[in-house]
Order: C-alpha cells, then structure tokens, then sequence
C-alpha cells in the first residue's frame, strides 16, 4: 500500500524549498523592493501591537 | 524633491571609508542576509565598522562617525542616524568574529554602488551568536540558501567557539 499522505507531504516541502531557492536567487533589488512591502505590511500589524520602537517605521526610501 | 534611494544609502557608507572616518565595514544582520537569501522583513541597517587606528584609543567611540553624519544632515534617533530615510545603526566593537567578518566582506554591486557585506557564513554565526526566535530563522535561512560553505562554516564555528544547530549535519 502506498503512504500517500507521506508523498504528498514530500511533494509540499520540496515545491517550498524551490520556492525559497527561487526568492533567493531574485535580483538584489527586487528583493530590496519585497522588504520594502513588508515592512508596509507589518507595520500597522505590530504598530497596533505597540510592538515596536518609533524609529521602527517602513523606510522613506525606492529600491 | 527626489526620492531617496537604498544605494544612496550604500554610498554614504563608502563616503565613510574614502574620507576616513571609519577603517572599514560591513552589512550584517538581516539586510546582510538578503543579499544571499529571500527577502527578510527588518526595519534597520545593521553596519560592523572597524575605526581607524589613529591612536591607542581604550574606548571605542562612534561620535566621529555620528559628527560626521550629522554635518551632511543625518540626524540619530536613538541608537540609530537615518541616513536617506533609513535607520541605520552602526556596531564597533573588536570580538574576533566581527573583525573576522570586517576582513572576509565580499563586495556586491547594488545599482552601481559597491557595497560591502559580511560572509554568508559569517552571518550565520553571528546570528547563532546571540540568538532569538528571529535570528535562529536568519541562520536557517542562510543555511539553506546554497550560498555557504560547509567546511568554512564548520572551520569558523570551532575557531569561535560557537555550536552548531546538530540537525544541520554540517
């Protein structure tokens, strides 16, 4: 009998360490620009939390 | 009025080098990382810098560094000085890892500014160093990024006395 749920588990860890491979082989910017979206994400998330310090704001700053 | 942009930042901290104000640096923590990993949320730039061996100083101090930022407009705020909209804090100190890290910086070209960046390695360690939940999952990153090499990551983590997660099976 197969254990397909272990296959498929397999599956799911190899498709996401491609991924991560793929994400960290962008170009330097694009990954300066995906930092940048995450901190205007995060923010209001951790702001609420009162989580952060006041110098910790998404940078004033392109790519 | 014109956007700031990251590699204004970069050369900022060149303009550090060429007019002697700092010996050296390097990019460390998670902005260091990116360059060998996916992107990782953070919000400060990271930068060991070694001073300049002008004289036998007991204490090493960053205000040079700080006077010299503030001149060209970059105020602190807290242990930071924005620098181009972005908070960066500058780490001295002489631990044989960080001097260690200042010497083997590799040099990356970010839209045509160098740039100076700790080993991959080198992060690793510093991140395992004194670790948190976040900086053990930088280390694992780096780790897991194909960038490090083993055999220099295992040499560096005995020469600095520091332990390596056993599941790595480095």
């Amino acid at each position: 009998m197969s254990d397909r749920p272990t296959e498929d588990r397999g599956r799911a860890f190899e498709a996401k360490r491609r991924w991560h491979e793929q994400q960290a082989r962008l170009p330097l910017r694009e990954k300066v620009r995906i930092l940048l979206e995450l901190q205007r994400q995060d923010y209001p998330i951790l702001a609420a939390r009162g989580a952060l310090e006041p110098w910790q704001r998404p940078w004033d700053v392109e790519p | 009025m014109e956007q700031n942009r990251l590699g204004a930042v970069f050369a900022e901290l060149g303009s550090l080098v060429a007019e002697g104000v700092i010996g050296g640096y390097a990019i460390v923590g998670a902005v260091g990382a990116i360059f060998y990993t996916e992107a990782i949320r953070t919000f400060d730039l990271d930068v060991a810098v070694s001073l300049p061996q002008t004289s036998a100083r007991a204490i090493l101090s960053l205000a040079p560094i700080y006077e010299h930022l503030r001149a060209r407009g970059f105020l602190p705020e807290a242990e930071h000085v924005r620098i181009h909209g972005v908070p960066v804090q500058f780490l001295a100190g002489d631990p044989p890892l960080w001097r260690d890290a200042l010497a083997t910086a590799r040099t990356f070209d970010y839209e045509g500014v160098e740039v100076r960046v700790a080993s991959p390695e080198h992060l690793i360690l510093m991140a395992l160093e004194a670790p948190s939940p976040r900086r053990r999952e930088r280390a694992a990153l780096l780790f897991e990024s194909g960038t490090v090499d083993n055999a220099w990551l295992r040499a560096l983590a005995s020469r600095f006395g520091i332990r390596l997660p056993e599941t790595w099976n480095v």
